[in-house]
């Protein structure tokens, strides 16, 4: 017997039709992706069958944790600024440019302002670290006239920032900006206790802010 | 021998290898896929009363009593509802039922309420979506503020403004002008529900109800908060408040 002799094949695969398939997918997620932002803190919302969705400008994030912590965060930067400048100034704190920057850049708010000079001297992990452990204080300043507490601050802070912004713009581009304000939309985990929701519907409730809207994720309707 | 030589003549591949272009590909479509998400978040609108203060004990009992049920959000996903038919009985713990989220629990509890059924507005709502989807799409816009406005007169009670997935122009009129006299008439009876949260629910469970409040059609609803009215009801049971 001689040795058999293996022939050998061709296994040049034809790639075109796979390339054609991927170019339609990559084409279907660029144009309906919607980019996630970057927050420090993430929670998994209820979901609800209602129709309405989220409008993508001039909203301002309330962000309620599983424990009860309140974050905020806006998608205008302009508005936060002139918040957080508002906000150093009421509790007598300051900041440098550098510091601000770097503190804006986390896109969410959640440290007592008292803390923040000793906040931004921290490295980047451990900052992201005290942001999950902190929120913004929903207790009431005593030492104030009004006994406003720290979020109520923020609040009033992000809408007069956005007011401030709105008012200065020319009216060409008033008419091009759709929202005369901030719209509050409250962002809390499935797992959020109702007490601190109530805590801070109330806190709201008790500045005249009476229209939300619940951040929710879509589901079906079990028929 | 001259036709011979000329076959021999190197003839170029056209092919290109695609293998690359995939890989890439490949590479993108993972990014997009990690960095966004599908679908929009949807929003849910809630209006509360600008200060508990200033809302008055008359306003919160407009409702029937016999129209009204109570709904309990406790710990666990635990829910339950409390209808009684006199306001002298409100505190009995005997009243109080358990049910379970869901159509066949709290959506059937709500559908089929002694008193006040919202399956009559809802099977009036599912009459007015049939007629508002039979339109052609160049009329829906134009049609659109008499839709919204139709679905309130339906969440108040005038059921009779449709009829045969149709709506009736005639009786809609008539309704929208008893309605800015503030002279409605001729309403079924529509239900009050009373939201009450304990502090150990979650909130999982209050976008679920507020959810099935538009579900079932649901116009007057109230989330409250938890008084001594209540206390009986919820200690009688057992049900922990903490």
């Amino acid at each position: 017997m001689g040795k058999i002799k293996i022939k050998k094949n061709d296994v040049w695969i034809d790639m075109t039709p796979m390339s054609d398939v991927m170019v339609l997918l990559l084409t279907f997620f660029m144009l309906s992706v919607n980019f996630t932002k970057n927050e420090v803190v993430k929670v998994i919302t209820p979901g609800s069958t209602t129709k309405a969705k989220v409008s993508s400008s001039a909203v301002l994030d309330i962000t309620i944790d599983p424990e009860g912590r309140v974050l905020m965060s806006t998608d205008k930067t302009v508005t936060m600024e002139k918040a957080l400048d508002q906000m150093l100034k009421d509790r007598e704190t300051s900041l440098n440019a550098d510091e601000k920057k770097t503190l804006l850049a986390l896109n969410q708010i959640g440290i007592p302002v008292k803390n923040l000079p000793e906040f931004m001297k921290k490295s980047h992990e451990d900052q992201i670290k005290l942001v999950k452990t902190m929120g913004i204080p929903t207790d009431s300043i005593q030492a104030r006239e009004d006994k406003m507490s720290e979020f109520q601050l923020w609040v009033k802070a992000m809408k007069n920032g956005y007011k401030e912004w709105y008012n200065d713009l020319s009216d060409a581009e008033k008419t091009e900006v759709s929202a005369t304000k901030l719209e509050i939309n409250i962002k809390a985990d499935k797992e959020t206790p109702y007490s601190a929701v109530k805590l801070v519907i109330a806190e709201l409730q008790d500045i005249n802010e009476s229209r939300y809207k619940l951040v929710t994720q879509a589901k079906k309707l079990e028929e | 021998m001259a036709k011979k030589k000329e076959s021999k003549q190197k003839k170029m591949t056209t092919r290109v290898d695609f293998t690359p272009m995939v890989d890439m590909m490949m590479l993108l479509i993972t990014f997009f896929m990690l960095v966004g998400s599908l679908q929009k978040p949807q929003a849910m609108h809630l209006t509360m009363p600008a200060k508990d203060d200033n809302m008055k004990a008359e306003d919160k009992d407009k409702s029937k009593t016999e129209n009204t049920i109570t709904i309990y959000l406790a710990d666990d996903n635990k829910l339950y509802y409390y209808i009684v038919d006199k306001k002298e009985d409100f505190g009995n713990p005997e009243f109080l039922k358990e049910t379970t989220w869901g159509k066949e629990g709290i959506r059937e509890v709500l559908r089929n309420h002694r008193h006040a059924p919202t399956k009559v507005i809802m099977d009036a709502k599912d009459q007015l979506d049939a007629w508002f989807n039979a339109l052609p799409k160049t009329q829906q816009e134009a049609q659109d503020s008499i839709y919204n406005r139709a679905l309130i007169m339906i969440k108040k009670g005038h059921v009779d403004i449709v009829e045969n997935n149709e709506l009736v122009k005639a009786k809609y009129e008539k309704v929208d002008k008893d309605m800015k006299n503030g002279e409605e008439t001729n309403m079924k009876p529509t239900l009050a529900v009373n939201i009450k949260p304990l502090d150990n629910s979650n909130y999982d469970n209050l976008v679920t109800i507020l959810d099935e409040m538009q579900i079932c059609c649901i116009g007057k609803y109230v989330i409250d908060k938890i008084n001594d009215n209540d206390m009986p009801i919820l200690t009688g049971n057992g049900i922990k408040l903490q």
